[in-house]
This record gives structure tokens, C-alpha cells and sequence, in this order.
């Protein structure tokens, strides 16, 4: 291994490990650190990716064809007005790019979830239960109407609960709650294969990964125990309010 | 002590070591179970199987760390088989600011260097070479108004040059890329809902089909949109990794990540019935003791 | 300038930009106005570029401030300074691909990311032995949803109890879909309330403009 790759694994698990750490329960400069680095370079990230996609894709467009795409120029200007956000005196100028920006994002996240997410779903819904021969099938449709029905009942929230719809309002509840339980099981699927997946890093292979990891966590236990039993004062100088 | 006071009052943290330590143990000594293919991934691979020479496919990324480690299984697997397909041509793109980096490391896993160069992005993957068969055009800020900019004016949002500033106009022009309903494909990797814009300004708008690997907290909206029709196919999380590595025939994260899968699953089964008990024979009576 | 500082201005342009957009969705428009629509989504993602910039200044003159009054933890302050200010220059000065920016990128970005949201499955797993407590019909029902699922889940489970995979299949593919579905709608009809309400100017603090501000300046 070079220089490079063991750079990156020594920081690499002293990061992980140190967020890690939230979970003795104490405050600890381990924490901190791995916090404030990931959240410095986060932001470094950020802005050199945002930053590099102007030069890339927008300045090289300007350039090859200024007479045909001069509005791009606009734009870019447009961009820079949103800089003004920074000091006060000069807020209100930026709340024009504010303005088309957030007009032209809901704007076009909006029109086409009219057909995603309303009409291709109601569709969706609208099943055959008359006529089916398969009874698994007639089962599976009946299944998916009357939980969208009764689930929507639910949240009914502008007209008195009473007869029929209260009681649809109770089975609605009880499928929610049957959903919740589904949906908590996929949420922890999803975050155990982001736990195995990323551990798998630092565990294998025995060296220097395993090794290295071991030492690591020996020292942050064992630093944080020490600091929260004996020198509890200087535990709270190393950790941020 | 009573036994029941002990099991109502475990130490969290006794729990969190509990699982480091059995995750630690399953990863390094695997045992090997068999696996389920569910018919959602058995889907996806005939959809990529299908694919013919000339498809123009977009595999866009747009995961961040957090769901790579959780996905890698998925994007090793598919984009494998996808470049396996002989004459399908793929464009590499990422609606995450982090992707571009994992993008990298998923091309260098499966490919080698080209003849006479020693770095990004002249990787050769399954015979086919960078910017005659596939080109890597990097992040585009945005996530959706980039999507449906894409959607509306393929070329000048692409731009000219990808993610190493290389001119890639060539590629485009040879293999008739010129607008959005030239593309015959999109596969997306997601931590965001990147498929679902391409499905709302690709699939509603062309016909695009649309297919998408998501985590685990993605998966029950995945599947209201696949039931609607809106996807063409889904891989769920790492359970839909593991099956497809186990479908494509490709050793990789998921399948061997399953057994400590399983038993950190089994381990919460555990601690649900333990928790069960130590609030019915001791925490249930303390409290109606304290009334 | 004064018309800057006024509300109707604000909402003729959110007007324009919404129709410029809307129209050439749902009708055959000149090519010219489709020109026009593609400006302006471009232009969206153009100013959303910049606008990280505002964060960034941002951040950096709360870490300034943070580390001249010597608050506690100032120190963290220089790293998150430090770092961020490292990246930005090795980025746009050297390249994204240099070795000090992809080193940065691999030591802290990557496994920070990662380890924040890893961390979920360890308070998710204690929740498990806190939170399913079985005393009524509806944790009973909660509790049983995640079960099923989680030993179709494993491939332990399918092994062991093989019974429990079709349940588990018909509660995720058919209950848990229908309530998601649900919820899939009530956003699409939340998405549109708020887009006609943007249009009609009435959710004007998300650009910055709330009542209290204008009522100070009338």
C-alpha cells in the first residue's frame, strides 16, 4: 500500500469510528472531530462540484456560440445576483433569482406529478373485482382498493366521524399501523446493508484494515473513559457546546 | 435482582456492542445460505438481458456515501451485465455531488486500464472503451430541474465535454444521441428520488423505460410507482442486490453480506420478544404497583 | 428600486415564469415560448449552482466569529475552516481529480456520510426492544408487520419458516403498498396546493418576502 491508500484508511476509520462514538452516550472530542471534518469538507465538495459544472457546461456554451445563447449570459448573471444574499443592504436584489428559482423548481416538479403521482395512481387502483376468475388475483385487487379506500378515510379530517365512515376510519388506522411495521422493517433492511457494506471496509482484510480498526477503537474507549472518569473538566474544554 | 428487572433495564449501549460485534463476526466468517429471487429483480435482469446493439442507455447515479455502501452490490451486478450487451452504448451520469467519485471506483472494479493510458476515465469494461462505447459526464446540479432541462434539451444539457473535460461530441453525434427520446433506457442508482424524475420527464413524456435501485427506506414508494406501472423494474435495496448478483452469477458485497444480514435481522427478532418479556414481568407490574 | 421591495412584483414574476412553464406542458405552443422554458429551467439550475456559494459565505463568517469570541470548541471552528476552504481551493485551482482533493473526498466526505446514516441501525435496533411492546391491537399490529417482513427479509428466515414469505410478500406488495400509495398521493396534492398557492402569492416566504416585512415598509 502507498502512502496515499494508508492516508486515506487512517482517516478514513479514525472519521467512521469517531462518529461512532455518539454511541457510548458521553460527549467526546473523537465525536467532535469527525464531525467538523466531514461537515468542513462536505461543504468544500459542494461548492467545488457546483462550481465546476458552470465551467464545464454553461461558460464552454456561451463561448462556442455567443449570438446563439446569449439568454445563458442572463442567466450567469442572474447566478451572481444570488451572491447579494450574503450582506443585508443588498438582500432584496437577490430575491429575483430567489424568485425564478423556486417559481421554475415547483413549477416543474408540480405539472408532471399531476400524472405520476395522481392520475397514474388512482389508475393504478382502479382494479378488476367483477369477472376475475383467478381468486388470488380477485384477492390481491380487492386487497389494494380497500386499503387505498379505507386508508384515505384516515385522513378525512374536516367532516365528523360517525357510522360507516368512522368505522372505515378505524380499519384505515389498523392498516397503517400493519404498514408502519412493513415499512420499519424495509427502513432497517436499508440501513443494515448501508451497516455491512460500509464495516466490510474496515474488517476486511485482516491487515491492515481489521488491525488498524481495533487499534483505533482501543484508543477512542479507552481516551473517552478515562477523560469522562478522571478529568471531566478538560472532557468539556475538548467538546463544543 | 430479578431476572425480569435485568432484561426491562439492558443498557442500550449493551445492544449497540451486541451488533457491532455480530456484524463484525458474520463478515469475516460467512457461512453461506441459499437465496430467493423475487420476481421484481428476476424483471430487471430480463429488461437489461433484452437490451439489443445500438440501445443508448443513461446509468445515472444518484447516491450519496451513505446509500453507495448500501447499493454497491446492485451497481457492480447491473452495470456488469449491461456492459456485457454487445453494442449498447451508456452514458455515465450523477444528480449527486458525491456520486462521481463512486462512478470512478464501480468502472475501475469492473474494468482495466485502456492500452496507454494510467488513469480515469480510459477504463475498458467488458471490451467496450471510453468514449467509443460509454463516456462519464460527472455531476449536473439540480437533481429534477437538471432532469427535466435534460428532458426538454438533451445536448445543451449534457454539454460538450464530460466530467474530465474531455470533447465528447463525437460520441453523441456517431451514435445518434441528439434528444431525450433517442434514449432507450435509464437505470438509476438512488439515495434521492433521481428515477422518479427521469420516470416524470423521461418515461411520462417518450416512453422511456425506467429503472431503479433504491435503499431500503425507498422501497415502499418504489413499489406503489412499479405497481402503477410507472417503472419498468425495481432492485430493492441489498436484498435485491444480493439477488441479482446471485441471478447475473457475479460474486460480489450483497451475496456475501446476506449471512450477517440474516443474523442481525434474526438478533432484532430476538430483542423484540426479549423486550416483550421484560415489560410483562417487570415493567407492566412496576408501573401498576406505582398507581 | 422601491418596486424591489414590493410584493407584487414578486408575484407577476412567479406568474410568468409558472405559465412560461405550465403552457408548453400541456399545449402546442411556438417554438419560441419552448425556448423560453427551457431558459428558465436552465436558469434555475444555473442560480442553484451559486446559491451553495451563499451557504459557504455564510458558514465561514459564522466559523470567524465563532473562533474570535472564543466560544467553547472554538478550535473545531479552524477544521471545519480549514477543511472547507482546502477543498475549495485544491478543487477549483488544481482539479476535482487531483490527490489532495480525492484524498479529502475519501478520508472524511465518503465514510462521514456513510457513518452518519449506519449509525440509524443501532437506535433502530434498540427501538426494537423498546418500542414493539405488544399491549394493545394496534402495537400487536405493528408488530406483527414487522415481523413477517423482517424473516422474509433474511434469507435465515425464508430457510426456517418458509411460511411466513407469501404473508410477508402480500403485506408489502399489496397492504403496505395500498397506505404508501395514499401517501404518494396526498404530496402530488400537496405539491400542487403549494404551487397554485405560490401562484396566487400567498406562500411568499419561501422567497424570501413574508407579510411582516412588507407591512414595515407600507
Amino acid at each position: 500500500m502507498d502512502a496515499f491508500a494508508w492516508g486515506v484508511l487512517l482517516f478514513s476509520t479514525l472519521t467512521t469510528f469517531g462518529l461512532y462514538m455518539i454511541l457510548s452516550g458521553v460527549d467526546n472530542p473523537w465525536f467532535a472531530f469527525a464531525e467538523h471534518a466531514f461537515v468542513g469538507c462536505a461543504i468544500g465538495l459542494s461548492i467545488v462540484v457546483s462550481t465546476d459544472y458552470i465551467f464545464r457546461t454553461i461558460v464552454p456554451r456561451i463561448m462556442t456560440d455567443p449570438g446563439k445563447n446569449w439568454p445563458t449570459f442572463i442567466s450567469i448573471i442572474l447566478g451572481l445576483m444570488m451572491l447579494l444574499r450574503v450582506s443585508k443592504s443588498t438582500v432584496h436584489i437577490a430575491r429575483i433569482p430567489i424568485t425564478i428559482a423556486t417559481g421554475a423548481g415547483i413549477a416543474v416538479g408540480s405539472r408532471a406529478t399531476l400524472f405520476s403521482g395522481i392520475i397514474n395512481q388512482i389508475r393504478a387502483t382502479i382494479l378488476p373485482i367483477l369477472n376475475v376468475t383467478d381468486t388470488w388475483a380477485l384477492l390481491y385487487n380487492l386487497t389494494v382498493i380497500l386499503c387505498v379506500l379505507f386508508v384515505f378515510t384516515y385522513y378525512f379530517y374536516t367532516t365528523e366521524m360517525k357510522g360507516p365512515l368512522r368505522t372505515a376510519n378505524s380499519i384505515g388506522k389498523y392498516i397503517l399501523y400493519l404498514a408502519f411495521g412493513v415499512l420499519f422493517s424495509q427502513t432497517y433492511m436499508g440501513r443494515l446493508g448501508l451497516l455491512l457494506g460500509h464495516l466490510e471496509n474496515y474488517l476486511t482484510p485482516y491487515y491492515p484494515d481489521f488491525f488498524l480498526t481495533v487499534t483505533i477503537v482501543l484508543i477512542m474507549v479507552v481516551s473517552t473513559y478515562l477523560l469522562h472518569k478522571r478529568y471531566p473538566e478538560l472532557l468539556k474544554k475538548l467538546t463544543p457546546e | 435482582m430479578s431476572v425480569m428487572k435485568v432484561i426491562a433495564n439492558i443498557d442500550r449501549r449493551i445492544y449497540y456492542g451486541a451488533v457491532f460485534v455480530l456484524t463484525a463476526i458474520m463478515l469475516l466468517f460467512p457461512i453461506g445460505l441459499p437465496l430467493k429471487v423475487s420476481p421484481e429483480v428476476k424483471a430487471a435482469y430480463n429488461m437489461i438481458d433484452s437490451l439489443e446493439p445500438g440501445d443508448i442507455v443513461i446509468i445515472n447515479f444518484c447516491i450519496t456515501a451513505s446509500g453507495y455502501n448500501e447499493l454497491k452490490g446492485a451497481c457492480n451486478s447491473m452495470i456488469s451485465h449491461l456492459f456485457s450487451k454487445p453494442g449498447v452504448k451508456v452514458i455515465f451520469t450523477a444528480t449527486s455531488d458525491q456520486a462521481p467519485i463512486m462512478m470512478e471506483e464501480i468502472i475501475a472494479n469492473n474494468g482495466e486500464l485502456m492500452t496507454g493510458h494510467s488513469s480515469y476515465p480510459y477504463y475498458e469494461i467488458q471490451g467496450k472503451q471510453y468514449g467509443v462505447d460509454y463516456i462519464n459526464m460527472g455531476y449536473y446540479p439540480g437533481l429534477f430541474k437538471w432532469i427535466a432541462a435534460l428532458s426538454a434539451d438533451l445536448r445543451g444539457s449534457l454539454g460538450n465535454n464530460d466530467w474530465y473535460g474531455i470533447d465528447v461530441r463525437q460520441f453523441l453525434d456517431s451514435n445518434g444521441i441528439m434528444e431525450a427520446r433517442d434514449i432507450d433506457l435509464v437505470l438509476s442508482f438512488d439515495s434521492d428520488d433521481g428515477a422518479g424524475d427521469f420516470m416524470r420527464y423521461f418515461y411520462l413524456e417518450y416512453g422511456t423505460p425506467v429503472m431503479q435501485s433504491m435503499i431500503g427506506v425507498m422501497v415502499a414508494g418504489a413499489k406503489v410507482e412499479y405497481n402503477a406501472g410507472n417503472y419498468a423494474a425495481i432492485v430493492p435495496s441489498i436484498r435485491g442486490a444480493a439477488e441479482y448478483q446471485f441471478l447475473a452469477d457475479y460474486p460480489g458485497f450483497a451475496l456475501t453480506q446476506m449471512d450477517a444480514f440474516s443474523i442481525i435481522q434474526f438478533f432484532l427478532i430476538f430483542l423484540m420478544v426479549l423486550g416483550n418479556i421484560g415489560y410483562y414481568g417487570y415493567t407492566r407490574n412496576h408501573k401498576e404497583a406505582k398507581k | 428600486m422601491s418596486f424591489l421591495k414590493r410584493k407584487e412584483f414578486y408575484v407577476v414574476i412567479l406568474i410568468m415564469v409558472s405559465l412560461f412553464i405550465y403552457v408548453p406542458y400541456f399545449f402546442q405552443v411556438p417554438q419560441a415560448i419552448t425556448n423560453i422554458e427551457t431558459w428558465l429551467i436552465d436558469t434555475a439550475v444555473v442560480i442553484g449552482a451559486f446559491a451553495v456559494w451563499v451557504g459557504f459565505i455564510t458558514s465561514t463568517r459564522r466559523e470567524i466569529v465563532r473562533i474570535q469570541r472564543r466560544r467553547r470548541g472554538w478550535f473545531y471552528g479552524i477544521i471545519i475552516l480549514g477543511l472547507s476552504w482546502a477543498m475549495v481551493i485544491v478543487g477549483l485551482g488544481l482539479g476535482k481529480t487531483h490527490v489532495i482533493f480525492e484524498f479529502l473526498q475519501r478520508a472524511f466526505v465518503l465514510p462521514g456520510d456513510s457513518t452518519i446514516y449506519a449509525i440509524l441501525v443501532f437506535y433502530l435496533t434498540s427501538a426494537g426492544a423498546r418500542a414493539f411492546r405488544v399491549n394493545s391491537f394496534e402495537s400487536a399490529l405493528l408488530t406483527l408487520g414487522a415481523l413477517f417482513v423482517l424473516l422474509k427479509q433474511a434469507p435465515l428466515g425464508e430457510l426456517l419458516i418458509p411460511w411466513a414469505v407469501p404473508i410477508s410478500t402480500y403485506l408489502e406488495n399489496y397492504v403496505a403498498m395500498g397506505a404508501t400509495r395514499v401517501f404518494s398521493v396526498s404530496l402530488a396534492v400537496g405539491a400542487l396546493v403549494l404551487a397554485i398557492r405560490l401562484f396566487m402569492g400567498q406562500e411568499l416566504a419561501l422567497v424570501g418576502l413574508v407579510e411582516r416585512a412588507v407591512r414595515r415598509e407600507e
